[in-house]
């Protein structure tokens, strides 16, 4: 086994959607409340009054543990596309001054070959993560409590064999372990100083005097006791709540919260090499209340700044009737992708691409229906002869090689006095429909008004007559 | 001595001063072009065609005249050979049968309808829209346009490597427009006959044509 562990210090953070440099993250026990993010100015651990009276304009928001584990199980099933199994945790020992740890987990031993070696893997997964919009310190380790203790102190040379591990392990301080500090206080008096101290110590004396549990920990890190955990794969269907850390009723600011949810929804996609063809995103009001937008794609893609586009110019578009609390994305429309995993610089696919997108924009402007694909049907109604298609025909009906038709039509025929027919003119009837009860009787011919040809039709029996289409 | 200077200057190419873009009256341009598929026109146009990177006018007296026929070969062509067009904000419902018989791939061919609201912006944006994204040709119905429009739509045009077909109503022929291009369509005697008001890099030819649509 080879654990990569990414430790997620700023996490707090980012789940809250915040995009402020001055913004940072407290938690709170009694009446202590200390940061739990570091801001350039003030490291995680500070207690929140003493924070506020050197920099009084820091912008303090409340720790919020659910948004936490839904941004954590996000990232769980984006890094599900390294390797298997996936795990993820955040440990918190809600001590004051002490930070809660972000951990997930994925088993890379047998995804190396695939990604071509670690260092590509590595580099990848970091410029990947940097899209997000998380960052991270990555430990490699053979042990995942090991990976995980080597990425919160800061170590990235991956280490892939137990003899390194411990060697390595053994250096480390003691206070980079996540155990109560009581406990690290009375093992620092005993005159312990590194992991090393710890190991060295007999088995028994120690289980006796500390615990089992903290001795089955260290076994842990250096692979001596198993490691059971729970492991996560992303599900079926889509689903990723944000809750908003205010009010929002303008919709220019729901772009930043939003854009991280498309970019979510493209690495699941990548992920489970789907592609998507329609999204529902549900922002939520005030009282349960709700609004969704619904976008169809033209092809099955998972590009995050289409879904984005479309899903953005629709909210532009009708705009909110209440300010939203919360957005919602969900998806279970997938299909095969168009694309292979990773773009092959194709430029006749690009282009396809370009234009499927080009159509979603108008569409998100303009409305749903405006934008379509004629048809033709194989009719003799003149009106029937054509359908509007949203998606492109998968085929095409043989070419009509009846008499010429005019090349723009009227989609209601426009009512007209009977006009001065010259000798000679030819008619030709139309007489069909009469088994769906919207049968037709014309005598169509062509005529020359005001200089343009135009296909007018009288009913037959009747002295009504219609104009029906210019031959343009 | 005085007469002398302009006689060397005349031996200088002007290419070796001003770079390759000038361009001599007594040659040719070199425009890149798709041919209109009428043997007529194309004799007639510089470069032998629709300007590719470039709104083309079609200004005609009124529906029914030929206008939509003029551009047909040139949508047909481009389908068969796998590229998109669109037809943007057309009067009437373009008519799929009339299109498929003309040879056109309907599979190819996007209609923007026309919006209650706005239609000249929407129907500029969305041609812009589609040209950024590679279109092999917009056909575009645009009545009142402003210059600046206009403007926006030639540059929009001249970034891509598509032909604009614009069609306006004569009553604009007087208008100067930035486009590069500008004919007007109308029928005499049952014929239509086009007439070239406008075009970059020739001087237009004073005859009516006739076309065979």
């Amino acid at each position: 086994m080879l654990w990569l562990c990414l430790h997620l210090p700023q996490l707090p953070l980012s789940a809250l959607g915040s995009q402020h440099a001055g913004s940072v993250v407290v938690d709170q026990r009694g009446s202590q409340r200390w940061l739990i993010t570091d801001t350039p100015d003030c490291a995680a651990g500070t207690p929140l009054s003493r924070a506020l009276s050197l920099y009084p304009d820091l912008k303090v928001q409340v720790r919020r543990p659910g948004a936490e584990q839904e941004a954590l199980r996000s990232l769980a099933y984006w890094i599900y596309r390294f390797g298997q199994p996936v795990t993820a945790e955040i440990q918190d020992l809600a001590e004051p001054g002490r930070r809660p740890r972000a951990l997930l987990w994925v088993e890379i031993g047998h995804s190396l070959a695939l990604f071509g070696g670690l260092e590509v893997l590595r580099d990848r997964l970091s410029n990947e993560l940097q899209e997000l919009g998380h960052a991270a310190q990555i430990g490699i380790a053979p042990t995942r409590a090991g990976a995980a203790l080597l990425a919160c102190a800061g170590q990235s040379d991956p280490i892939t064999d137990p003899q390194t591990l411990s060697a390595c392990l053994a250096n480390l301080p003691l206070f980079s372990l996540h155990w109560p500090g009581d406990l690290l206080h009375a093992l620092s008096g005993v005159g312990f100083r590194r992991l090393g101290d710890l190991f060295a110590v007999p088995r028994d004396a120690f289980s006796k005097r500390f615990g089992a549990a903290y001795r089955l920990e260290l076994d842990r890190l250096l692979g001596h006791a198993p490691e059971p955990c729970d492991t996560l794969a992303p599900p079926e269907t889509f689903r990723r709540r944000f809750e908003l850390s205010a009010e929002i009723e303008d919709v220019e600011r729901l772009q930043f919260p939003l854009k991280r949810l498309c970019t979510e929804l493209q690495a699941y996609l990548r992920t489970r090499d789907r592609g998507l063809r329609g999204v529902t995103l549900a922002v939520m009001h005030a009282g349960a209340r709700e609004t969704r937008i619904h976008a169809q794609f033209v092809d099955p893609h998972r590009e995050a700044k289409r879904i984005f586009d479309a899903l953005h110019e629709r909210l532009e578009r009708d705009g909110l009737p209440l300010p939203a609390r919360e957005l919602i994305l969900m998806s279970e429309d997938f299909a095969e992708a168009s694309v292979p995993q990773n773009d092959f610089f194709d430029a006749r696919a690009g282009q396809a691409q370009a234009w499927s997108a080009a159509i979603e924009r108008i569409r998100g402007r303009l409305g749903e229906t405006c934008v379509w694909m004629p048809q033709a049907v194989e009719d003799h109604r003149p009106e029937r002869a054509m359908r509007r298609s949203a998606v492109s025909p998968a085929k095409q009906v043989p070419a009509f090689t009846g008499p010429l038709r005019p090349s723009l039509l009227h989609a209601e025929p426009w009512t007209m006095p009977p006009p001065a027919i010259p000798a000679g003119a030819l008619f030709e009837r139309i007489e069909s429909g009469w088994w769906d009860g919207e049968d037709l009787r014309r005598d169509y011919t062509i005529l020359d008004i005001n200089g343009g040809r135009a296909w007018v039709y009288r009913e037959v029996g009747s002295d009504k007559w219609f104009l029906h289409g210019w031959f343009s | 001595m005085e007469s002398a200077l302009p006689a060397r200057v005349d031996r200088i190419d002007p290419r070796t001063l001003l770079g390759p873009k000038v361009w001599r009256a007594t040659e040719q341009a070199q425009i890149r072009t798709e041919p209109t598929g009428f043997e007529v026109l194309d004799r007639a146009l510089p470069g032998g065609g629709w300007p590719l990177g470039a709104v083309s006018e079609v200004l005609h007296a009124q529906l029914g005249v030929g206008e939509l026929s003029l551009a047909l070969p040139l949508l047909a062509r481009l389908t068969q050979a796998g590229r998109p067009v669109a037809l943007v904000a057309p009067p009437m419902l373009p008519y799929a049968p009339r299109l498929a018989a003309a040879g056109i791939q309907l599979s190819k061919l996007l209609v923007v309808d026309r919006t209650q609201s706005d239609t000249e912006q929407n129907a500029l944006w969305s041609a812009e829209q589609l040209l950024r994204a590679a279109a092999g040709a917009v056909l575009l119905w645009v009545e009142k346009a402003d210059a600046h429009a206009l403007r926006r739509l030639q540059l929009a045009a001249e970034e891509s490597d598509s032909c604009v077909l614009l069609y306006r109503s004569e009553r604009y022929a007087a208008e100067s427009t930035p486009s590069a291009l500008r004919l007007r369509i109308w029928r005499q005697n049952s014929a239509p006959q086009v007439e070239v008001l406008k075009c970059r890099g020739a001087r237009p030819l004073p005859l009516p044509l006739r076309t065979a649509a």
